[in-house]
């Protein structure tokens, strides 16, 4: 086994020992996996773009089982001009509540003071499984609002940090949104070549599109590699994302106009946030934005009494 | 800066972090970076502080503007090292500014200003934050507006902390030619009349002022050539001023020459004097012996001169005195005569008859000085040794009196300004002023008060003047350059300050400290038109705008009245006389009648001090039949001696 770009803290890329093609996804475009240079950076459709985000603190704990205030927040923010414009209600949701196992909701005095969300989790089971469920329906939490705001949005073109699974109407339908995914958890290709055409992309290149194997949870998806920067002096990951795209032809067809959208959202960077790579300055924008919204260490304990 | 009228906009919020708190006497708040606020912008601050409304008043001092950037590198790297590159988002940047406390409102207890919400201030606003709806009616006079060109505010002074008797005198500051200082100095008399006319209560009020340079002040009582705005016609209004030339102005200029009936100014001609003509004024011998340091420098007059110079007075000027010897009773009433009895208290000394009252080198040395006054201030010095001029009489209320001295040489014009002050301190201690507050407007204080420099006749009585003056309806608006460079005691005891363009070098001085950088900054480049004024009743600073003054300006009046090309000494009778009463036919008769060798010189200085109303034919037939001998000029002393001194 091979490792790869393993710098930093990144991820690390791994291929088969041989060439595995069979268990690569798909190209969904003609012709071979290739390094294709992105033409038309110099200008862009995006006109929404979308992000949530959350801020977790253990506050207490009952019998060893944990209790956290949670604040779950997501965003749809249109950009008129040049100038990102704050959300109004319809387009943005927050959420601060207690997240605790349901089985301790009785006993906890806190529990008063704040919304609760009782999580259903077996008093049997370890402590530190009750705290995965807990912190786990807060991330879902916040996945439920971004999926209601992608779910209402319906003009312009929306560009939304992660993938598309959110975006998915349930009739099967997509408004036009395009998912930017920063990390590289999954790992699409296994053989060496094509991994290899992946890391070797150049600041502008890209993949030709791909159809990525989903779980049964995931909506079926367009995807392609984007080198958005490069640096000799950084990791193979550094600047790379994964653009998804609706799984339609339309969408496909444009994949090198979207493309090039993404390389013309490089500037500005979204400097000093280390994730300046990979992280487009409006998706910043709202980050910052939501981070407004969170209470701050202070308030926080200053609700907690 | 733009404002409501009686409604507030709320524009932003107060910011107070650990690092940057709000005190009691400053605050920081963001605002929308489309709000139209900036250094001097008024501004209302609503919070509830214990259930209990809390309101502070603050005026933008500074402002800040930043974005999400840690590093100008991060913008460099951001745009790839290429300016022209327009990114499609804009970098979100906040605009902050900060602001001195004005007032609040309850009063006590003076904690920080409140974490509240932050609001345009309306008229009403201003008004309370500049405490000037307290007195506004009774005791306001306009100094200006606030605000934008949309809604000018009015601002208003404090008569008694202006004029009197609670705090007094202005003294202004500004780069000479910028139209600040003069301009606004004519606004505010315009603003001052106007409230003494309107106010019930109000003191009558006079002034005094010294054209020292073109003709800036030689014809405020004509019709501007140039157009007021309608944006200045409305400060005008708000002000309750009616924008229209000076009323009762009277203007006086020295002679040319003693021999010489022609007055020294450029204001002249029948157009421009039709009505209102200039008057003479010239010193008589007492001016002449009270002013005697200036006159000769302050170094030349030593102990033992000004002993002597002590010694004629008291014998031969206030009284009449026996000449040393047989030389009978004299009294001096012109310089001539005085130089005459000095020369006749030198022969008694330099025959050895009887013990001189000084030695005689020092009667030669006061000799010399007293007959080369005579050529040196040639026009200033009466023939008669009769005082001419405004003080003479009382001042009539509502009269602005204009003393020309733009033709004199430097040191004449030390020796009119010394003298007048030092007359008009003598009419205050006396009280006989005639209004109950005189104005004097003293330009160039750099030179008449300077700081650091030795004490001078004029820089004690501009002094006494500040320090005692409102007590006794004298109010001394000071005007300078430089104000680090004007004697502190002067300067400091103006209760209202104005501050125009300054330069940059003056501002860097320590007396400036006490502004905010961006405030320093405005004032160096403030348009025309604005200053700053800083006024007991306001708790800061607070620029205003004021209009161009409602009178021919000075290039526009010398530009209108040219000098005519010499006239003669016919010609200057005719014409004085024409703009008197009389028949002009017949004043052109008995003129053509008269020998071409007659004393025209002193006929003219008749009809000029005569009053403009008076009957020409009448005094041109009484100076016929009685016609003033020719005086005697004095003789050139030691002409056969060898002067020590010279």
């Amino acid at each position: 086994m091979y490792q790869l770009g393993a710098y930093r803290g990144e991820e690390a890329v791994r291929y088969a020992p041989e060439d595995v093609a069979a268990e690569d996804p798909p190209l969904v475009e003609p012709g071979e996996m290739r390094a294709i240079p992105v033409q038309g950076a110099g200008g862009t459709g995006f006109t929404h773009f979308m992000d949530g985000a959350q801020k977790s603190v253990a506050v207490a704990d009952q019998l060893g089982f944990p209790i956290y205030l949670a604040h779950t927040s997501a965003a749809i923010v249109e950009r008129v001009g040049r100038g990102m414009v704050a959300p109004g209600p319809d387009w943005r949701m927050e959420k601060l509540a207690l997240y605790m196992p349901g089985f301790v909701e009785g006993r906890a005095a806190i529990a008063q003071a704040f919304d609760v969300v009782a999580i259903t989790c077996d008093p049997e089971a370890p402590i530190e499984k009750v705290r995965n469920d807990v912190v786990k329906r807060i991330s879902e939490d916040r996945n439920d609002q971004e999926k209601e705001l992608l779910q209402r949005f319906d003009h312009g073109v929306l560009l939304t940090d992660g993938n598309l699974t959110n975006a998915k109407r349930q009739d099967g339908s997509y408004k036009f949104v395009v998912g930017v995914v920063k990390s590289h958890a999954t790992q699409h290709f296994r053989s060496r070549e094509r991994a290899l055409k992946v890391l070797g992309l150049r600041a502008g290149e890209r993949t030709p599109a791909f159809k990525p194997k989903v779980s049964k949870n995931q909506a079926d998806v367009y995807s392609f590699y984007l080198r958005l920067q490069a640096r000799p002096d950084k990791s193979s990951l550094y600047g790379l994302v994964r653009v998804e795209l609706p799984p339609e032809t339309e969408y496909l067809n444009r994949a090198d106009e979207i493309a090039g959208w993404l390389l013309h959202e490089r500037m500005p960077t979204s400097l000093p946030d280390p994730r300046h790579d990979k992280l487009l300055y409006p998706i910043h924008w709202i980050e910052e934005y939501l981070r407004a919204l969170q209470p701050t260490d202070g308030r926080i304990a200053q609700l907690l009494g | 800066m733009i404002m409501q009228a009686n409604t507030s906009q709320e524009i932003g919020r107060v910011i107070g972090t650990e690092r940057k708190p709000s005190t009691a006497y400053t605050f920081q708040f963001w605002a929308r970076p489309r709000e139209r606020i900036g250094i001097g912008s008024i501004v209302r601050v609503e919070a509830v502080v214990d259930d209990a409304q809390v309101t502070v008043y603050g005026i933008v001092v500074e402002a800040f503007a930043f974005n999400d950037l840690e590093s100008p590198l991060h913008e460099f790297l951001s745009m790839g090292g290429d300016a022209t590159i327009t990114p499609p988002t804009m970098r979100e940047d906040i605009r902050m500014f900060q602001a001195a406390v004005l007032r609040r409102e309850p009063e006590e207890p003076v904690g920080a200003v409140p974490i509240g919400r932050v609001y345009l201030a309306s008229e009403d606003d201003v008004q309370k934050a500049l405490r000037t709806n307290e007195f506004r009616q009774q005791f306001g006079i306009a100094c200006g507006c606030y605000g934008g060109k949309d809604n000018p505010v009015p601002v208003h002074l404090h008569r008694d902390f202006l004029l009197g008797s609670e705090a007094g005198h202005l003294n202004i500051t500004g780069t000479s030619g910028l139209a600040a200082k003069t301009s606004y100095i004519l606004f505010l008399l315009k603003s001052i009349f106007t409230h003494s006319k309107t106010t019930p209560g109000a003191p009558t009020v006079a002034t005094l002022l010294f054209n020292t340079k073109g003709g800036d002040l030689l014809y405020l009582d004509k019709e501007p050539e140039h157009v007021i705005s309608p944006d200045q016609v409305e400060i005008y209004h708000r002000c309750g001023i009616e924008p229209t030339p000076f009323e009762n102005v009277e203007y006086y200029a020295p002679y040319k020459h003693v021999a010489n009936g022609e007055l020294n100014t450029v204001r002249f001609g029948a157009e421009v004097e039709e009505g209102n003509p200039t008057r003479p004024f010239a010193f008589g011998l007492q001016d002449i012996m009270d002013n005697f340091e200036v006159l000769v420098g302050r170094e030349d007059l030593d102990a033992k001169a000004a002993g002597f110079l002590g010694y004629l007075k008291d014998k031969y000027v206030l009284a009449q005195g026996k000449l040393p010897g047989s030389g009978g009773e004299r009294q001096a009433k012109t310089l001539g005569e005085l130089t005459d009895i000095i020369k006749a208290e030198l022969r008694q000394a330099d025959n050895g008859e009887g013990k001189g009252v000084q030695h005689p080198l020092t009667m030669r040395k006061v000799l010399n000085r007293l007959t080369n006054l005579q050529h040196r201030y040639s026009g200033l010095i009466s023939h008669d040794g009769k005082t001419l001029g405004p003080l003479s009489k009382r001042f009539e209320p509502g009269s602005v009196v204009v003393v020309d001295v733009s033709q004199l040489h430097s040191d004449a014009k030390d020796l009119v300004f010394s003298a007048f002050i030092s007359q008009i301190q003598d009419l205050m201690e006396d009280r006989k002023l005639g209004v109950d507050r005189l104005i004097v407007v003293v330009d160039e204080l750099n030179k008449y008060a300077p700081s650091g420099g030795g004490e001078t006749y004029v820089l004690s009585a501009l002094k006494d003047i500040s320090a005692r003056g409102r007590y006794m309806g004298l109010t001394l608006f000071g005007a300078q350059q430089f104000r680090s460079r004007v004697d502190k005691e002067v300067v400091g005891n103006s209760a209202s300050h104005a501050f125009g363009h300054i330069e940059a070098e003056e501002l860097a001085q320590p007396g400036y400290s006490y502004f905010t950088p961006a405030v320093k900054e405005k004032l160096a480049t403030l348009p025309t038109g604005e200053v700053l004024i800083k006024h007991p009743h306001f708790a800061q600073p607070i620029f205003v705008r004021f209009p161009i003054p409602p009178c021919l300006r000075g290039s526009d009046g010398l530009r209108k009245y040219p000098r005519a090309a010499d006239r003669s000494l016919r010609e200057l009778v005719a014409e004085r006389a024409r703009q008197m009463r009389g028949n002009p036919n017949e004043i052109a008769d008995l003129l053509s009648k008269m020998a071409e060798d007659n004393d025209m010189a002193n006929l003219l200085r008749e009809l000029h001090r005569a009053p403009v109303d008076a009957d020409a034919v009448a005094i041109i037939r009484q100076y016929g039949k009685v016609s003033v001998a020719p005086r005697k000029e004095p003789r050139a002393v030691l002409d056969d001696d060898v002067d020590p001194f010279a």
